[in-house]
């Protein structure tokens, strides 16, 4: 069934909208939250929140048009919540790997005033992405909104590891400087 | 702030971007067209007949670049490949494509293959059961293991491929002899005349009354010959350049067919062509030339659009599009369309474009030999415009009306960027540029949207 479809049952407040979703986006949101998890049973709870986060937002709700985007969002939201519980040494392998990399192009520091720096981190890291190259662009978000590896990315894009690893590390020092340049300082 | 507000703050992306990035690309590549025989060909072919399976979700689906058949390039050769692969039974299995749902494709589980490959072996030095990788296969349900192998990963199954060259015939007979088109074809779709890169901008499925010509074309196809993608034409895989093309489905029951076919004479089998290869078969053009006749005379059929609201448009169509395209400008020199993207909403019942409806066009222009230089123009509703200037950043946006409009109304940045965006009562023009124009280069073209 299409995303549309999809909607529809959940605007039609018809709970076959869930089992639809998960047939359709279960594995690719369990794989998101077990990069940031590193914990099956977590990630699929990560996956029942998210779910029924989204029947709470959109039954009775027109079709938004984006219901990946909001499933995502989602699933990332309570897997990242879910760490911020934890100890730090209990995170996963695989986030570990993205913060790093990710901090290369966004050094930070301890701040009490971390949720508006965070939203003003996303506006800005959203201006950035909006403005890349669509090839960039789609690695970019494939890495680290995805949370896929190296080797996926390219693999889905036809492309080569080395190529990928590339691109991520030209991108993310183009995102040092346009931070820098939009005086986004620690 | 810590490494874990970084991860939400890459959350905040924009959803159309993540609906994008999503959608599985192919790249083609010089690198790539290496002369390779049809026998691969038909063996990649061969992993589109995965019955009862779904694909992956978007994001998931891993489409990988297609192997060179010519059995002798190993991945390390050559830094632009990247060849998934194995050995079994002396055979040389390359990855295809990945599905969602594995419980109902993996059968038996058949051996454990290792990833002991030494750096610089070829595929016919890799040793048994050694590949890029290392996991359990299985057989595919329904398919001899001889065909094709899958690995398992979580929900998924990634088909494997068995490109021996003496497994498969070789000539015209793909569509007959491998796919039985003639008895499994249930209806024709027909996807407008553009490129699988570039997904779509018309969909319909045939008429019945279509079918006999379209069954003559397959016949046509059936009689060709399978060439190399490197036969002195140019490639044409994802590219909006070369003579007229037709992107077809044919609905084969339980599975689908897809086909790109030239004017000129060439038709691309695309579950042949994954990642940057073209293998492409050479027909008699004259004979097909009804079927086109059909499908330029708009005996088409009824719509099939999805519901999916973005659609690419052909570069040829788009300074026609009624609602915006007046306002792009000619492709300045030294610059090709990358591709041009229509946002549009369709009618639920029709699958029709909904003329009102139409939200914004986005076109990426690319520099001619340097990929990493392009632009882009956005062109949309003035409303829209609206809303997004009541978001956070509209006090930083460079916006004007577009007679107040020159180059110190560019907005730049050390990292590259230019962006203007100029308005009229109706329309917003943006132009987003990346190491590629000059904002008095921007803004003369701004002027020239909007004289247009």
């Amino acid at each position: 069934m299409d995303d549309r479809g999809i909607e529809l049952l959940f605007s039609a407040e018809n709970e076959q909208a869930l089992s639809e979703t998960e047939a359709k986006y279960g594995a690719l949101l369990t794989r998101i939250a077990l990069r940031i998890t590193g914990d099956l049973s977590a990630a699929e709870e990560c996956l029942n929140d998210a779910l029924l986060r989204a029947w709470e937002l959109l039954r009775g709700k027109a079709p938004t048009g984006y219901l990946l985007p909001l499933l995502g969002k989602l699933v990332r939201g309570y897997a990242i919540d879910r760490c911020r519980a934890q100890n730090a040494k209990k995170r996963s392998a695989a986030l570990v790997e993205l913060t790093q990399e990710l901090s290369e192009a966004i050094p930070w520091k301890g701040s009490v005033e971390r949720e508006a720096e965070a939203n003003e981190l996303g506006a800005l890291i959203n201006d950035f992405v909006s403005k890349l190259p669509r090839e960039k662009q789609t690695v970019f978000i494939r890495r680290y909104w995805y949370c896929e590896t190296v080797s996926e990315i390219a693999e889905a894009l036809g492309s080569s590891q080395s190529r990928v690893r590339s691109q991520l590390f030209r991108t993310r020092k183009e995102l040092m400087r346009f931070l820098e340049e939009k005086g986004y300082k620690v | 702030m810590n490494e874990l507000d970084i991860m939400e703050a890459v959350g905040a992306l924009d959803p159309e971007l993540i609906k994008s990035a999503a959608a599985p690309k192919k790249r083609r590549s010089g690198r790539w067209l290496i002369a390779a025989s049809a026998t691969a060909a038909l063996a990649l072919g061969l992993a589109a007949i995965v019955r009862g399976t779904k694909k992956a979700p978007e994001g998931g689906n891993v489409e990988a670049a297609a192997p060179t058949a010519s059995a002798t390039v190993s991945p390390q050769e050559e830094d632009e490949c990247y060849i998934a692969y194995f050995k079994y039974k002396g055979s040389i299995y390359i990855y295809n494509e990945s599905y969602y749902g594995a419980d109902e494709i993996a059968g038996e589980r058949l051996a454990r293959i290792t990833n002991k490959v030494d750096p610089g072996t070829t595929f016919d030095e890799a040793p048994e059961l050694s590949g890029s990788f290392a996991c359990d296969i299985y057989a595919v349900k329904s398919f001899d293991p001889e065909i094709m192998i899958c690995a398992v990963d979580g929900g998924f199954a990634s088909v494997y491929v068995n490109v021996d060259k003496s497994r498969f015939r070789i000539g015209a007979d793909i569509l007959e002899g491998a796919f039985r088109v003639s008895e499994y074809l249930t209806s024709l779709i027909y996807e407008g005349s553009d490129s699988l890169d570039h997904g779509y901008s018309e969909r319909y499925l045939l008429d019945p009354d279509c079918m006999p010509a379209a069954r003559e074309l397959i016949h046509v196809l059936d009689e060709g010959e399978w060439v190399g993608p490197t036969e002195g034409k140019a490639p044409v895989f994802g590219s909006y350049e070369g003579p007229e093309r037709y992107a077809l489905t044919l609905s084969l029951g339980f599975y689908e067919l897809r086909l790109t076919v030239l004017v000129d004479g060439r038709a691309i089998v695309h579950p042949l062509g994954g990642g940057w290869m073209e293998y492409y078969l050479s027909f008699d053009a004259e004979k097909a030339e009804p079927f086109f006749e059909l499908l330029r005379s708009g005996g088409h059929g009824s719509p099939a659009l999805p519901s999916d609201q973005l659609v690419f448009l052909r570069p040829e169509a788009l300074n026609t599009e009624p609602h915006f395209g007046a306002y792009f400008p000619e492709t300045p020199e030294g610059f090709a369309i990358e591709y041009a993207i229509l946002l549009y909403e369709t009618d639920e019942t029709t699958a029709a474009i909904i003329p009102d409806r139409v939200k914004r066009i986005t076109v990426e222009y690319r520099m001619k030999g340097d990929p990493n230089r392009s632009f882009k123009i956005t062109v949309r509703g003035a409303e829209e415009l609206k809303d997004e200037l009541l978001g956070v950043d509209a006090d930083k946006r460079c916006d004007a009306p577009i007679g107040a409009l020159d180059e110190n109304t560019v907005k730049s940045s050390s990292a590259g960027f230019y962006e203007v965006t100029g308005y009229d009562e109706t329309v917003a023009v943006t132009i987003n540029a990346y190491s590629s124009l000059t904002p008095s280069e921007m803004a003369a073209l701004m002027h020239e949207c909007f004289g247009r």
